[in-house]
């Protein structure tokens, strides 16, 4: 018993995909409620099996944590890192969205790589860095650029620097 | 179809000397089948112009070189990076990335390029002899004999899960509801789709693959400096030639594994539409069922990369099978290859055995000497290859995000995508902190889909009678074939445990 007293408890990130699993699941069963039995079929089948699954195992979680000692800030599944780590990871999260909605909102696909590649590679390797970051951003981008509009003609929504490019090509 | 042999010969040569067509199209496939979101099918639907340009020949050699090296890139970024090109290569991260991990990226690439082109060219070689025979597979198999071979598949989890077969259960059915998002495949209900009409069409494969995999991977990596341990560093620092050179002897020793694993590839890849994931995930699984060190799999286990990297390959000459002979394409890339062969005049079906063999024939044989050339142009690369995992993470992790959310745009063209990657990143992320494994998510999520549309089927041929699933002998053989894998290795395990109990207390005894 001393042994299982000691044994680190898992942290309580575990419950995420089994909470998100019951949650999604009993959406899909209500956006299902009207149609016909086939369109119910998976949500029924899978959908019943996924709640019971994760309902016992977040039991058997729950269980473990009430009658062992916790040990806090820690743990064999611990998910969240130290904290430089987190807050670099939390940026780059954020520069990521920033990327899609650059791409998605017309600065277009070269442009949006140029900076998120150059940010990103400041942000992980140092400001000291950035001649170098925007040295390889650039390069990277512009094997890109030829790449997948260029050579594969990828339907990016099209930034001032592919417009440019075309009306020079053209 | 009587088989014409005499013909082979001319065949093979006339094949060779096409190597000008060949060799640009195997390195064009290896990048596109490398970069998650592009495939053999979007490239040829890109490149329609060039293959309706040429004669129909020169244009079907270059199609077929494309198909059958883009199923080989797929696994180099699956094993170097731990993401998978396409859904087929999904199985491959499994025992390849933790031999990069190891600082065996070289030997593990020569064992992926070794398995692939033994398998691909094996299973073509079989296709040409056999190809009356295994014609008959796609009448013999069905939505019953589909249900249980998609089982199959899905038994991985239990072997991935082993530690924890409680999360592989959570992970595996969150991943089989998130796969059957979509409208349902009879009256086009929508399910799930929070409203998105980009989820209409069903879960996207490659976002969630992108996110799965690439994105959790590239927001983990970060914590080191490189995707390689210290030890691994050091060996990939000094290794030249011998760690290649390894992992060829190693294929080369385990030839019978390449061979059963490839056949599995094949007979999967003649039924239209299974794919190459769940030839890959199947073969893994039947691979560490028969395997004398079980246990072993899932930490660079030379089995457990050949196994699902040799089955992909025997999927892309399996699906040409039931193209040529039935005129019925098994997959994606072996549809568009149909329509530009229609746009061509040819008239694909048994009729195009007797007016133009040498058309027919000369496709499955320019797929095997496809495979010959495949091994000069990529081997010697797998040294130079492997070096990028060298690169530190504060260049790697912000390329992979990039590289990889183009990829998930480029698989439909729709902005969407990418979010949706984000959300998939964000769910493999947690789910790689907390144990649960996305290879158990993406199987979920790729065979779900498929397993519900064949039970469906047979659901509905039967008119809502279950028992319609033991209705065949064939399905019943794979009934028991799949009870005897899930019961077996518990039984093993089981008998292991007490022979060890009982020498241990005889020893006791002893002493």
């Amino acid at each position: 018993m001393a042994t299982r007293r000691r044994r680190e408890i898992p942290a309580a990130g575990e419950f995420i995909i089994p909470v998100a699993a019951i949650a999604f699941t009993a959406y899909y069963i209500w956006s299902v409620r009207d149609g016909p039995w086939e369109a119910k079929f998976s949500a029924y089948l899978v959908g019943t099996g996924l709640i019971i699954s994760s309902a016992i195992f977040l039991l058997t979680r729950i269980w473990r944590l009430a009658t062992t000692h916790r040990e806090p800030g820690g743990g064999e599944t611990r998910w969240w890192p130290p904290r430089p780590v987190t807050l670099r990871r939390l940026a780059l999260l954020v520069l990521t969205l920033g990327y899609i909605l650059a791409i998605d909102y017309g600065a277009g696909f070269t442009l949006s790589n140029f900076a998120f590649l150059t940010c990103g590679i400041i942000l992980l390797s140092g400001v000291e860095h950035w001649l170098r970051a925007a040295g390889v951003a650039a390069a990277l981008s512009l094997g890109g650029y030829l790449l997948f509009i260029v050579a594969f003609h990828t339907r990016f929504p099209e930034g001032p620097f592919e417009q440019f490019m075309s009306r020079l090509l053209s | 179809m009587d088989l014409p042999f005499h013909l082979f010969p001319e065949l093979f040569w006339h094949a060779f000397s096409l190597w000008y067509v060949i060799i640009p199209a195997v390195l064009l496939g290896i990048i596109v089948g490398a970069i998650p979101g592009f495939s053999a099918a979007n490239t040829i639907i890109i490149l329609l112009p060039l293959a309706l340009s040429v004669d129909v020949e020169t244009g079907l050699v270059f199609m077929v070189a494309l198909y059958s090296s883009s199923r080989m890139g797929a696994g180099i970024p699956a094993i170097l990076v731990n993401i998978p090109g396409t859904g087929g290569a999904a199985a491959t991260p499994l025992d390849g990335y933790p031999m990069t991990q190891q600082g065996r990226a070289p030997q593990a690439l020569a064992m992926s390029f070794m398995a692939s082109t033994f398998g691909g060219l094996f299973t073509s070689v079989v296709a040409l002899f056999c190809l009356p025979i295994l014609t008959q597979v796609v009448y013999y198999v069905h939505s019953v004999e589909m249900v249980v071979i998609m089982l199959f598949g899905m038994s991985l989890i239990a072997s991935i899960a082993a530690r924890d077969p409680l999360k592989g259960l959570v992970a595996g059915l969150f991943g089989m509801m998130l796969g059957a998002i979509g409208a349902d495949h009879i009256y086009g209900t929508p399910r799930g789709t929070m409203g998105f009409l980009e989820l209409y069409d069903g879960l996207p494969i490659i976002p969630a693959l992108v996110g799965l995999f690439a994105l959790s991977e590239a927001f983990l990596i970060i914590e080191g400096e490189s995707i390689v341990s210290k030890a691994g560093r050091d060996l990939m620092v000094k290794a030249g030639w011998g760690p290649t050179i390894e992992g060829v002897k190693m294929t080369i020793e385990r030839w019978w594994h390449v061979v059963w694993t490839s056949l599995i590839g094949l007979l999967i890849g003649i039924v239209p539409g299974a794919g190459a994931g769940i030839a890959a995930f199947t073969a893994y699984q039947q691979s560490r069922f028969f395997s004398k060190t079980p246990d072993l799999y899932g930490t660079g286990h030379p089995e457990g990369l050949i196994a699902p990297e040799s089955a992909n390959n025997g999927v892309t000459s399996g699906t040409l099978i039931p193209l040529l002979v039935l005129g019925l394409p098994g997959g994606l890339t072996a549809a568009v290859m149909m329509i530009v062969l229609q746009l061509h005049d040819v008239l694909l079906g048994p009729q195009l055995f007797v007016e133009d063999p040498k058309l027919a024939y000369g496709v499955i044989m320019t797929m095997a000497v496809t495979y010959i050339f495949m091994i000069p142009t990529i081997l010697p690369l797998a040294r130079y290859m492997s070096r990028i995992t060298l690169v530190s993470t504060s260049y790697m992790t912000p390329t992979i995000l990039s590289f990889t959310l183009t990829g998930a745009f480029v698989a439909r063209d729709y902005a969407f995508d990418m979010y949706l990657a984000l959300v998939f990143g964000a769910i493999g992320y947690v789910a790689r902190k907390t144990g649960f494994h996305v290879a158990a998510i993406l199987i979920g999520c790729i065979l779900g889909p498929l397993l519900e549309q064949y039970l469906l089927r047979a659901m509905r041929i039967s008119e809502g009678d279950p028992m319609v699933l033991f209705s065949s002998t064939l399905g019943n053989v794979l009934w028991v074939l799949l009870v005897v894998t899930l019961v077996f290795p518990y039984l093993f395990d089981w008998m292991r445990k007490r022979r060890a109990a009982a020498e241990a207390g005889a020893a006791e005894a002893r002493s």
